[in-house]
Order: structure tokens, then sequence, then C-alpha cells
């Protein structure tokens, strides 16, 4: 696992491996609480159901996750559901509201946002951003968390041990 | 009194994209069905668009009943019962065709039935074949769902086996969309694909020795990883290729459950049973297998709403109406036994 310095408060693991992605993603159950809200960013086939997939079974939860592509939105109760939504179907920041996404993201879940970079700035600014990126072998993906908003600064040095450790 | 056998439904359908509406009588004679795609006006956004989808089924859905009337030679007093979807799907969908069937149902004093979108397509075979055998197995495919159901009987149904990730429909959607082939990717792909060598690129079959459950999404990512490093490769077989990958993986599961549970017949549904590949390999493997197949015809695989009608008849004749104050349920799943 190599672990690389990034830009302005964002961190950097790289994921080897599905199984990779699964392991960080129940790492990071450690730093989640109820009410978080996770954005999901990178292009198609990069981990980002896989994430919510290690996310999920770390976090208890019994059902099987699968691509929320096509519903949008896809609740998955737990001890800390989670409410996993996917905006790449949507053209315009308006179809938001058609989601009721401030019904949804209450402060007993957990809410994942798979493509959440596309309307980023119509989405609660105290967020973990994490992009997923192709890295240099076929399974190989970069990851880099970026903390945003006054919660996810306060908890960046947990996030910055988490990924020495990796 | 009302004799059951003969019993009119109108049906509703709109929990995606289709806003449709059908009379069926007595579970299996479809006297009419109108449905009002969505999928053209959804075309440049590359996908279903839920709030544009519900404001055009809003728009539509009045035309559309009084048209499947029209077309069934019917008024409203002649009608039984009248069914809606009502889940799974988008809410906002869902809840136009319930409000609507609630609404009739109210005014004209007839029962009302809300139905399960899967169940109704497991029924969809049946319209076409009243007097199809039991058990069987089905291939369930769409942009949303990927299963294979074991339909014991009426009513009674085990799940074998469901996508762990993505569903075939999404597969072929998505590639379609990286490929710049536009929505809805599957016709796209069975389009181009009979000009393409399905041998020309060997795609992952993702595990195909693992039970019945599917997965998608590697093979997504692997079509991803191939085009980016092949960017000149030729496009029908590409298609071709991945169509290939998808339908290997259904068929090989469909005809391995079909023989595990003894299935006096297969069936496909959902909108990947409209893909010419599957419709022909599905027919071949059972006659190979000596088994029935029942291919029912596209626009019973796509989204319509006789299969709504048809259902609604076996589950009124078994559980009777369901209550008005009942809602739409956006997450509801196949009930199962056991």
């Amino acid at each position: 696992m190599n672990v690389n310095p990034a830009g302005a408060g964002s961190l950097v693991v790289v994921s080897h491996s599905v199984a990779d992605t699964h392991r960080l993603a129940s790492q990071l159950c450690d730093v989640l609480r109820p009410g978080d809200l996770v954005l999901l960013c990178g292009d198609l086939g990069t981990g980002k159901t896989a994430f919510t997939k290690g996310l999920a079974a770390s976090l208890g939860i019994d059902d099987q996750v699968t691509s929320p592509t096509f519903v949008l939105v896809q609740t998955y109760d737990g001890p800390v559901p989670i409410v996993h939504v996917d905006v790449y179907r949507l053209e315009h920041a308006g179809e938001l509201e058609a989601l009721a996404l401030e019904e949804l993201l209450d402060e007993t879940a957990i809410g994942v946002i798979e493509w959440g970079d596309r309307f980023a700035a119509h989405l609660p600014p105290d967020r973990l951003e994490i992009m997923f990126s192709p890295g240099a072998g076929i399974d190989d993906r970069t990851v880099v968390l970026v903390p945003q908003g006054p919660s996810w600064h306060a908890r960046r040095r947990l996030l910055a041990e988490l990924v020495e450790g990796f | 009194m009302v004799i059951l056998r003969s019993l009119r439904i109108l049906g509703i359908e709109t929990s995606c994209d289709e806003t449709a509406a059908a009379v069926v009588e007595g579970g299996s004679m479809v006297c009419s069905s109108v449905v009002a795609s969505q999928a053209e006006r959804h075309a440049r956004f590359g996908g279903v668009v839920p709030e544009i989808a519900s404001r055009l089924h809003v728009d539509v859905i009045t035309d559309v009943i009084a048209r499947a009337l029209v077309e069934a030679g019917l008024d409203f007093p002649e009608l039984d019962a009248v069914a809606a979807t009502h889940g799974p799907g988008l809410a906002g969908a869902l809840l136009v065709g319930v409000s609507a069937a609630k609404a009739i149902a109210l005014a004209h004093g007839i029962p009302y039935i809300g139905v399960n979108h899967l169940e109704a397509h497991l029924y969809a075979a049946f319209l076409e074949e009243p007097d199809l055998v039991l058990p069987m197995v089905v291939l369930l495919a769409s942009g949303g769902h990927t299963m294979i159901v074991h339909m014991i009987d009426h009513g009674r149904y085990v799940v074998l086996g469901r996508t762990v990730d993505d569903a075939a429909g999404e597969c072929f959607d998505k590639v379609a969309r990286f490929a710049g082939l536009g929505y809805p990717g599957g016709p796209a792909i069975d389009r181009l694909a009979i000009d393409g060598d399905p041998t020309s690129i060997r795609f992952p079959r993702p595990m195909l020795d693992e039970g019945y459950d599917f997965s998608f999404s590697g093979l997504k990512t692997a079509v991803i990883n191939h085009v980016r490093n092949h960017p000149d490769d030729d496009l029908p077989d590409l298609c071709a290729s991945v169509q290939e990958a998808i339908v290997d993986t259904l068929v090989i599961k469909l005809m391995r459950a079909a023989r595990e549970v003894d299935a006096k017949a297969v069936v496909i549904g959902g909108g990947v049973a409209a893909n010419t590949a599957l419709r022909t390999r599905v027919l071949d493997e059972a006659a190979r297998a000596g088994i029935r197949a029942f291919v029912p015809a596209r626009w019973l695989c796509t989204d319509n709403a006789a299969m709504i009608a048809s259902v609604a008849w076996w589950r009124l004749h078994s559980d009777g109406p369901t209550s008005l104050a009942s809602g739409a349920y956006p997450n509801l799943r196949l009930p199962v036994v056991g």
C-alpha cells in the first residue's frame, strides 16, 4: 500500500484490489458517524459501489448492496442505516429535488452519494469526498480522501492515521 | 354475481419511464394495451430522469387510460377492478399510477389491487400462453433487476439468484453510453452486434461457476478498460462480444437452474429479454435440453400494463383487494416462500 501526501488537506491511498477497497471502507467506518455524508467520485468501474459494499458489510448490514444507478436511491437498514444514492443519470441540479435528499439524509443514517461531484455545489458542504481513479496496474485504484467542512476538518488527523496505517 | 374468470381488470403501470394502461379479461385475454414511452424524450439525457418521468406520467396518464378503454370498447362502469404497480420503482412515478387507480376504484366502487412490478414480469408469459406449465424457472433481466426465479406455483416464488452488483440491462446501458451509442443501450448494441464477430474479444463471464448469482460490474470494467486500450476496435465486434458475454452468463445459469429444480419450462422476461441473441439462445438451449421455452413477444418483455392487469387477476383471486389506505413502495421485493 502506497501512501502519498496530496494537496490542501487531502489524503491519498492506493488500492490494489476490490478486497483492498473493501478494507479501506471497513477502516473508514471507525471514523464515520451517523448523519455523515460521503460523496463517491470517479469514472465507471473505479470502485464506488465496491466501496459502498465494504462500508455496508462493516456496518453490519446484511442486505446485498447493488448498483443504485437505476433505482437512484436505495436505503439499507441496519444498526446504522445507509442511504445509497446515485446521481449518474441526472442531468440538472433541479432533478435532485425529486430525490428529496434533505428528507433521506437524516441524522441516524450515513449518506453515500455516487457521482456526487457532478452536483457538488448543491449538496451539503460538510462531507467527506472520496475520489477514485485508475492506477498503474489494471486493478489498481488511486483513492483520494478530501475532508470538507468543520466536522471533517476536525477528523482530518484520524483520517491521516488511517491512511498511514493502511 | 360476477364470475371471477371473466373479470375485466384495468391495469396501470408508471413505475419507470413508460406510462401504460391495459384492459385484460380473465387474467389472460388482452382487450387493449397502450404504452406511451418516454424513452425518446429521455434519449437526450442518456437515461431516465425521475423528476421528468413523474411529470410526464402526470401529463399523459389520463389520455393513456382513456385510450386503453376505447381500444377495449369499454367504459369505466364495465370494469370489475383496477390495478396499478405500487412498487418497486421511483416513488414519484409510482404515485401517479397508484393515485389514478385508487381514484377510479373510489369513483366507480370497484376493488383496487396494488401490484408488484417484478411479479408482473413473471406473469407476462401467461398472456400468450395461459396454460403455461408450472413449475418453471424465469430469468428476469432489466435495467434495474437481474434474477432467476423458481416459480413453484401461482404466488409461490423462490429467488435462486440475483445480481450482486450491476443489473444486466445496466451493463448494456453503461457500455453503450461509454461507447457513445446513446440510450437505451440494449437495442443499440443488439443492432450493431448483428454485423460483429462475437468471438473477436474474449470478455470475462463473472461468477459462472458460483451458483445462480450474477456480477456484471467486473464485465463492465473489463469492457471499459478494453475500449480505453483499443479505441480503434471495430464497434460491431465490440458490441457482439459484450452481448455474447452477457447472454452466455444469463443462459448458462438459467438452464442450469432449470435442470436442478426439474422445471417444466423456462421463461424470460424484462427489458433485456427483448435482446435478439438472448431470445435465440434460450430457444436453442431449451430445445437441446428437451425443456419447453417461452419467449414472450417483445412488447410483453418490456414494461407494459397488460402484465399488471394479469397478475392483479391472480392476486385478487388469492388475496382479495388491496386497501385504499396503502401507498407506493419504492423498495418492494418479490414475495418469496420459505
